[in-house]
């Protein structure tokens, strides 16, 4: 499964990339499972950012979303923190 | 609606100025938010701002038409810079028109409240001492839910 996704703020600074295409080698069906999987597969920072999910917001094809909202082939996933503008 | 996310110093009193020269406006209202020189008794050297290319203007396009929904306006401006700015420069201006003040009065203080929770932009304070990404404030979070009791 193929996944665009991008990293804002303080996750930006912490990965080192602001976006990415991520190759799964299975299917997901939402954020949190991506995260799971990515936990498992790469460790560090992963487990880190699944475990503390609950204090950053996800979007799904530029839209707010839910860590349990469906994702499908070729979605763009964004992680960051709460938003901070105005 | 007239969406604007750019780097440069804008002037809110020029908007409003070509804003009340349009057909059928009875009232302009404004909000502008600026960088404050002191964040938590550090005194600020300058402030870094980033944001989401595509969905903050997806984001801003469909808080602009939940406020036309509700309120009969003329026209909506919002603009917001990002990059690097400076204490007291200018970072937001939200500025509604309408034949009534209390459309444009609810309108503007709607949009601004859900720019601050759902538009995707993030602040970095830079200091002498350090760099430090803005936390969410607990009162721009119970204003927005003060809104969603309403609907």
């Amino acid at each position: 499964m193929n996944l665009k996704l991008l990293f804002f703020a303080s996750l930006r600074e912490q990965f080192g990339f602001s976006q990415k295409e991520i190759a799964l080698s299975r299917t997901v069906k939402s954020p949190e499972e991506f995260l799971l999987i990515m936990s498992k597969e790469s460790g560090g920072e992963w487990i880190n950012l699944f475990n503390n999910k609950k204090l950053y917001k996800v979007a799904i094809n530029k839209d707010l979303a839910s860590w349990s909202h469906l994702i499908v082939e070729g979605d763009e996933l964004a992680i960051f923190p709460p938003i901070t503008g105005g | 609606m007239t969406i604007i996310i750019q780097e440069n110093v804008f002037s809110i009193s020029k908007i409003i100025s070509e804003l009340s020269k349009k057909d059928n406006v009875g009232a302009v209202v404004s909000f502008s938010g600026y960088v404050r020189e002191f964040s938590k008794e550090k005194k600020l050297k300058f402030m870094e701002i980033e944001h989401y290319p595509g969905m903050t203007e997806k984001s801003l396009e469909s808080i602009e038409k939940k406020a036309r929904n509700q309120w009969d306006v003329n026209e909506t401006i919002i603009v917001h810079r990002v990059g690097k700015l400076l204490p007291k420069d200018i970072i937001v201006g939200v500025i509604v028109s309408s034949k009534h003040r209390t459309n444009a009065f609810k309108a503007c203080e709607f949009i601004i409240d859900f720019l601050k929770t759902d538009a995707p932009f993030w602040k970095k304070e830079i200091s002498d001492e350090d760099k430090v990404w803005v936390s969410e404030r607990q009162e721009d979070i119970k204003k927005k839910t003060n809104w969603n009791k309403l609907d």
